[in-house]
């Protein structure tokens, strides 16, 4: 992959075709649409991007009021319309940092552009008739500043020491004429072309010194540079010996900092290896190509190009989530078909056994009684007699009767006279109509209803008559198993309650002297 | 915009794609609905012709069950001849035996009407209610002695009606015991009457099952 960086200057462009950050071919062409048609019929270069390294930057600075962060916006932008009426070549920055949206900011507005800007503006033309696209213009101020990041500033790794700095770049850029760049606290404040007639560089040294030292008293003079503050000079030389003249005559000069020597070195290699006429451009050049700067500039041109490239960029992602979203649906259709495949081939397969199990029935399902009789009424049939077998089960007599006939040969004084054993009791009809229970209890024995008769003799005593009917009554509570519930007495064979009547008569015909009291018993029967 | 095309020049791949793109995808839409709609349909209708089969194996299965558990019983029943249908004249000629056998005296038998159980009868035998018909036996009758009232009873259910179901009994001793104790008289056989007076309440069952079409045992 190759692109073009055309370095335009005051009299001459640069254009240089890069690859790999390697400097493929370099021709100064002159300014003019022919020698530049030439040079792109030659090339077809399909983008450009452009340095301007015109020699006048100007720089403005204004005092700013009190606004917010938006009012500034509209403000610089005013500011600029104001200075530079004509140009779209125009930068600017606030002095102070990024502060939050609600808060008024205030300090100093920089803006820095050309004033006379025909030239690029034909220059952009032309590329433009060439169908040419112009990437971005780039000033050779930001470019130099990555120059001094990369070399002299490298080891601090942080930009804020360079914006912090005071520091005057000077570049030798041919026998004659030096390039005099300076920064004043991160500031571009001029980048000026330096013309010598002299051919003797310890005669030049001076004059660059009073430049310098001019410059100096300009920035104090504008308050850029505080009363204690200095200028560094960073000087880049032709060779080892010119290097050593400028030492040595800026340490003789009022200005005491100088950069670093070993830094010195490491560029000053770079700067030897090269034809000394294009050191600058050839620097600039690759600097850009090696940094992904933002364009400085943005004539409507650039912005045009800025903006086909954002959609570009946003054609393209929309065309891969796109491409992948229909990838997706492709996929989840080709699961969609093998899982309902499958699941239908299970289908099939239990429809199959089903269709079996049917077949099968179909062949051993002829039994006799099933021709006959409805497998529901068979089924209800069956369980009936179940139920009417437990019923009968529990209606025997024999579990009732024979404790009550045990307890009963116990009281030899007692005898019985009638006995009836009923399923239904006036205890339980009452509440058991209520409930819609299908349980059996409802057809089992309730209780039983026994009328005894007692013997007395007038000799014995009546309380001990009383003891022995309550003694068989507890006696018939305490059979096992419990299913004697309850015993009551339901006609009392005495009442020696004085509040009832009591018709006691003996019969005179009696042979013995021995009567005989009726008595009445309930017992009510439960089952476990 | 002719003297500005070239700079969209970047963008003919994207939007040529986005286009081919977009029709592919049309396409596949189409493709991918249709044969969509066609598998749904053939899943639907496997689910729908496998479900119809479920539920009749399965209605099948409960028929092989109840088969299974009950046939046997009832086949076993039936040859027993628990469910033919008794008639009066059977059980008379059945208590005709008993009575002469325990010699029991003044006998009556009251029989009523054969008839359906009520919705409030044996209410646990009340799903299969339409297959059960009762009667009611009233037995009046005079025993010798109680134990041949319990033998009576034993023997009513073997011979006469397997499902009969005691409703009440209500035994009384014939001797006025009021005018005195038992005596050794008392325990004698008496030729004209018995000694233990029964009076007894009896329901019995009939299964009535409804015969039916070969036809409907049998499902194709």
């Amino acid at each position: 992959m190759s692109e073009y960086v055309i370095v335009v200057k005051q009299d001459v462009l640069l254009c240089t075709k890069l690859a790999r950050n390697l400097i493929i071919n370099l021709q100064e062409i002159a300014v003019s649409q022919r020698a530049l048609q030439v040079w792109i019929n030659q090339e077809q270069p399909s983008s450009v991007r452009l340095i301007i390294d015109l020699i006048e930057e100007e720089l403005f600075v204004d005092r700013l009021p009190a606004l917010y962060l938006w009012e500034l916006i509209a403000y610089a932008k005013r500011q600029k319309a104001r200075r530079f009426p004509s140009t779209e070549f125009v930068r600017y920055s606030f002095t102070q940092s990024i502060k939050l949206p609600w808060q008024t900011i205030e300090g100093e507005l920089w803006l820095s552009g050309f004033n006379e800007d025909q030239l690029l503006i034909e220059l952009l033309s032309w590329f433009h008739e060439s169908e040419v696209v112009v990437q971005g213009v780039y000033s050779s101020m930001s470019v130099w500043q990555s120059v001094l990041q990369k070399t002299w500033f490298y080891k601090h790794r942080s930009k804020s020491n360079l914006l912090r700095s005071s520091l005057v770049l000077l570049v030798r850029i041919s026998s004659q004429d030096f390039r005099q760049i300076l920064f004043i606290n991160g500031f571009i404040r001029t980048n000026r072309l330096i013309h010598l007639e002299s051919e003797m560089a310890d005669e030049q040294m001076p004059i660059l010194i009073q430049e310098v030292n001019l410059l100096e008293k300009f920035a104090r003079s504008q308050k850029i540079l505080g009363a204690t503050e200095k200028i560094n000079i960073f000087y880049l030389a032709k060779d080892d010996d010119e290097c050593q003249i400028a030492l040595l005559a800026f340490q003789n000069s009022v200005f005491s900092n100088q950069s670093h020597p070993r830094s010195f070195v490491s560029m000053q290699s770079l700067v030897s290896d090269v034809h000394m006429s294009e050191i600058s451009g050839r620097l600039m050049a690759l600097t850009l190509g090696n940094a992904q700067f933002k364009s400085d500039y943005y004539p409507k041109i650039v912005q045009q190009v800025e903006a086909v490239k954002k959609t570009t960029w946003a054609l393209w992602i929309t065309w891969t989530i796109g491409v992948l979203f229909l990838l997706g649906y492709c996929f989840s259709y080709l699961t969609h078909e093998y899982e309902t495949e499958k699941v239908i081939h299970q289908l099939n397969q239990v429809e199959q056994t089903h269709q079996n199990y049917i077949a099968r029935y179909m062949n051993n399902y002829e039994m006799p009684y099933l021709k006959n009789f409805s497998l529901n009424n068979m089924k209800e049939s069956v369980d009936a007699l179940e139920l009417i077998r437990s019923l009968q089960q529990d209606l025997r007599l024999e579990p009732i009767l024979v404790p009550i006939s045990q307890v009963l040969t116990r009281f030899p004084q007692v005898s019985l006279s009638t006995l009836s054993i009923e399923t239904e009791s006036e205890h339980n009809k009452t509440t058991q109509n209520s409930l819609t229970t299908t349980t059996l209890a409802d057809e089992r024995f309730k209780q039983v209803i026994m009328s005894l008769i007692i013997e007395v003799s007038a000799q014995s005593q009546l309380s001990d008559k009383i003891e022995q009917v309550n003694q068989l009554v507890a006696a018939l509570k305490s059979v096992d198993p419990k299913r004697l519930a309850q015993v009551n007495i339901t006609k009392i064979p005495f009442t020696i309650d004085s509040s009832q009547p009591l018709k006691f008569n003996l019969e005179e015909t009696s042979t013995s002297d021995k009567i005989y009291v009726p008595f009445e018993l309930t017992v009510l029967i439960v089952y476990e | 915009m002719n003297k500005n095309s070239y700079l969209y020049r970047s963008l003919r791949l994207p939007v040529l794609l986005s286009i081919v793109t977009l029709a592919i995808a049309y396409w596949s839409y189409e493709f991918i609905e249709q044969a969509k709609h066609e598998l749904d349909g053939r899943y639907d209708k496997q689910l729908k012709e496998t479900d119809a089969l479920n539920y009749e194996v399965s209605q099948l299965q409960q028929r092989v069950g109840l088969v299974n558990s009950y046939y046997g019983r009832f086949q076993n029943a039936y040859a027993s001849g628990v469910f033919e249908v008794q008639s009066r004249v059977t059980w008379i000629d059945h208590f005709m035996i008993l009575v002469k056998r325990y010699d029991i005296r003044k006998v009556s038998l009251d029989f009523a009407a054969r008839s359906s159980l009520l919705e409030s009868e044996l209410r646990f035998l009340s799903p299969m209610k339409n297959l059960i018909k009762q009667e009611w036996v009233e037995f009046e009758g005079e025993f010798q002695h109680e134990g041949d009232w319990l033998d009576f009873m034993r023997d009513l259910k073997l011979n006469v009606n397997e499902y009969m179901l005691l409703k009440n009994c209500r035994l009384m001793t014939l001797q006025n015991r009021e005018a005195g104790p038992l005596s050794e008289r008392d325990l004698h056989f008496s030729w004209e009457g018995g000694n233990v007076a029964v009076k007894c309440k009896f329901r019995f069952l009939v299964f009535e099952i409804p015969e039916v079409n070969a036809t409907t045992g049998k499902k194709p």
